[in-house]
C-alpha cells in the first residue's frame, strides 16, 4: 500500500488540507504526532495515527523502521508543522529516496542562522544576535523587533518602542539560549509562497498582510495580490531568488515574509513550509492551485504543476478580540457563510473555552474567506461576513 | 399551629437569606464586590413533577424569592424571578437561564401545598450580561 507519512499537523488548515490531499491523490496516510487530540477524535484523511510522547530524529527512525516491516510502503515523509519540516525532509531523503533540500530547510528553520546566511544580502536588515546575559550596552535605535530565534506564529516576536520595553521583553526571553534584535522595518508586509524545483523558484502566489500592531504582530487580513506593479514585482522575484540561491534551497516549500520599504524589499522572516491556516484554501480559490498537493508531487520526485488556473481576487479576514473571558456563545456563523462572495467561514474556540485579545497567531478565533469581482470587492465581503459573527463573552 | 416540611426549609432558607444580606458588612479584609441578599428557588406540589410557575411579563417563571413567612400558618410572599437568556430576553427553558432579575410581583402561597423546594446558586441574581464582541478594528 503506497503511503505518505506525515509528521505532526494542526486539526485544520494547511497541514490538514495536504493529508485531504495525499488521501485524494490515492495514498494511504499515516500521522506521527503529539498530539491527543488526533487519538480522541476521528478525521476523515488521516488513515492511521501513531501517537507520540516526544517526536525526535531517533523516535521517528525506529517508528518509520517498523512501519517499512509492515504493507506500507513509504513513498514521502512531510511535514507541514514547525518544528518538524526539516526533519521530515531528511527521513524522506533517507528512506524514500527524496531530493528535498533539507540542510537548506533546516537553515531556514532557525531564525538565526538564515539572518547569519543572509547578513550581506541587500534584503536583509539591521541586526544583533545576543545570548541573554552578554547584552552589551550600546544605544539601540527604536522602534526595534525582539524575535526568539526558534519561533512561529508571531509567537515571541515583539515590537519594542522603549528602552524600558526592551529590558522587560528581553527578560522575557532570556529563558531560550539566544536572542535576536532586529531593526523595525516599515512598510507593506507581504507573504510569499514559494517552491524551488531543480533549483528554480516559482513565486505560486504573493498575499498582502494587514498587521494589527501593538506589542506583537498580528494579522488579521489576507490580501491575495493579483496584480502587482510590475518594478516591484520584478524586485521582488530577483531578491527572492537570490536568497533561496544563498541558502542553497534546490528543492522544497518555503514561504518568505517580506516588507516592501523606502530601501527595497526586505525580508522579515523564512519558514520551511506552506503558511499554515488558511493559506493553501486561499491560494486555491484565487489561481486553482492546490500548494500543499503539489508539495506532496515534490516529495513523491514529480514536477508540480504550478500553471494558474484562473486569477480570482481572494480575502481572508480573521477575528480577533478585546476582551478576556469565557465563550457562552457563537452568533451569526450561517448568516456569515451565506453572505455573498464568501467561499470559507471557520471559528475556532469551543463554547466553554477563555478568549482573550491576541497576544499571538493562536489567539484569532476564525476567519471568513470570501472572492469577488474585485480585490476591493473581496474585501469588503469577507470584512461584512466576519462581523456577522458574534462572540458572547463573559468577562473574568 | 400548621406544621410541614416545607415549612421548615422555608424558615431555615429565609435565615439563611437575612444572614447573607448581613456579610457583606462582616468582613474588615474581603473585599466582596457585589451584596447578595437573595437565594433563589423553585418549588414543585406533591402530585407534579413540573415546577410550580407564575405569570411573568408574556411567560412564566418557576424561579422565586422569600420575601417573607408566616411562621404560624406557613402562609409565604414570594416575589417573582424573571429568568433571562443571555441575550437578556425572558428565558422560556431551563437550558436558557443565564440570570435572574428581581420583580416587585408578588403572589402568596401556602407552603404546605408543596413538597420540594430546589435552590439555585446565588450568583444568578443580577448576573452580568455577557459582552458581546464581533471582529476588533
Amino acid at each position: 500500500m503506497e503511503t505518505i507519512l506525515f509528521i505532526g499537523s494542526s486539526t485544520s488548515g494547511s497541514s490538514m488540507d495536504a493529508m485531504e490531499a495525499a488521501d485524494r491523490l490515492g495514498y494511504r496516510t499515516i500521522l506521527m504526532t503529539n498530539r491527543k487530540t488526533f487519538i480522541r477524535n476521528h478525521f476523515l484523511f488521516v488513515h492511521q495515527v501513531i501517537y507520540m510522547d516526544t517526536i525526535d530524529e531517533e523516535n521517528l527512525q525506529k517508528q518509520i523502521n517498523k512501519l517499512l516491516n509492515t504493507e506500507n510502503k513509504l513513498q514521502a515523509i512531510i511535514s507541514f508543522v514547525d518544528p518538524f519540516g526539516s526533519l521530515a525532509a531528511r527521513l524522506s531523503n533517507e528512506f524514500c529516496s527524496s531530493s528535498i533540500s533539507s540542510d537548506a530547510l533546516r537553515i531556514i528553520e532557525d531564525k538565526s542562522a538564515t539572518r547569519k546566511i543572509l547578513r550581506h544580502h541587500s534584503a536583509s536588515c539591521e541586526f544583533e544576535i545576543i545570548n541573554g546575559n552578554q547584552l552589551n550596552q550600546l544605544s539601540r535605535k527604536y522602534p526595534l523587533v525582539l524575535k526568539n530565534p526558534v519561533s512561529n506564529g508571531s509567537k515571541d516576536v515583539y515590537f519594542v518602542e522603549s528602552e524600558e520595553v526592551f529590558n522587560i521583553t528581553l527578560k522575557k526571553l532570556t529563558t531560550q539560549n539566544s536572542v535576536i534584535i532586529e531593526e523595525f522595518i516599515d512598510g507593506d508586509q507581504y507573504v510569499i509562497e514559494v517552491i524551488v524545483y531543480n533549483g528554480i523558484p516559482t513565486l505560486v502566489a504573493v498575499i498582502k498582510q494587514e498587521i494589527a500592531l501593538e506589542y506583537t504582530f498580528i494579522v488579521t487580513g489576507y490580501e491575495v495580490v493579483i496584480q502587482m506593479d510590475e518594478t516591484i514585482y520584478r524586485d521582488l522575484r530577483i531578491s527572492i531568488i537570490s536568497i533561496l540561491e544563498e541558502i542553497g534551497l534546490q528543492y522544497g516549500a518555503c514561504h518568505l515574509e517580506m516588507r516592501h520599504s523606502s530601501r527595497g524589499w526586505k525580508l522579515i522572516e523564512i519558514n520551511p513550509r506552506i503558511s499554515g491556516g488558511a493559506m493553501n484554501r486561499m491560494i486555491n480559490e484565487a489561481f486553482g492551485i492546490n500548494l500543499v498537493q503539489e508539495t506532496i508531487k515534490l516529495y513523491l520526485g514529480e514536477e508540480p504543476d504550478l500553471v494558474r488556473k484562473n486569477c480570482q481576487p481572494v480575502y481572508t479576514s480573521f477575528i480577533t478580540i478585546n476582551s478576556y473571558g469565557v465563550l457562552l456563545e457563537i452568533e451569526g456563523v450561517e448568516k456569515a457563510a451565506s453572505s455573498s462572495g464568501v467561499v470559507a467561514i471557520h471559528v475556532k474556540p469551543e463554547i466553554g473555552t477563555i478568549v482573550m485579545p491576541p497576544i499571538s497567531m493562536a489567539q484569532r478565533y476564525g476567519y471568513a474567506m470570501a472572492v469577488g469581482e474585485t480585490s476591493v470587492e473581496a474585501k469588503e465581503r469577507a470584512e461584512y461576513a466576519v462581523r456577522s459573527i458574534k462572540f458572547y463573552i463573559e468577562l473574568i | 399551629m400548621k406544621k410541614c416540611c416545607i415549612c421548615d426549609e422555608m424558615k431555615a432558607l429565609c435565615n439563611e437569606q437575612k444572614i447573607l444580606s448581613k456579610i457583606v458588612n462582616g468582613f474588615q479584609f474581603v473585599q466582596m464586590t457585589k451584596c447578595y441578599d437573595t437565594i433563589p428557588f423553585m418549588l414543585q406540589s406533591s402530585n407534579e413533577h413540573d415546577y410550580f410557575t407564575a405569570l411573568i411579563d408574556d411567560g412564566t417563571t418557576p424561579y422565586f424569592r422569600l420575601e417573607k413567612i408566616d411562621e404560624a400558618n406557613c402562609c409565604a410572599q414570594l416575589s417573582l424571578l424573571k429568568p433571562v437568556d443571555l441575550k437578556g430576553r425572558l428565558a422560556r427553558t431551563e437550558k436558557d437561564l443565564y440570570a435572574l432579575k428581581k420583580t416587585s410581583h408578588c403572589i402568596h402561597i401556602n407552603a404546605c401545598c408543596f413538597c420540594a423546594i430546589t435552590p439555585l446558586p446565588i450568583n444568578l441574581l443580577d448576573r452580568p450580561l455577557p459582552i458581546i464582541e464581533c471582529k476588533s478594528t
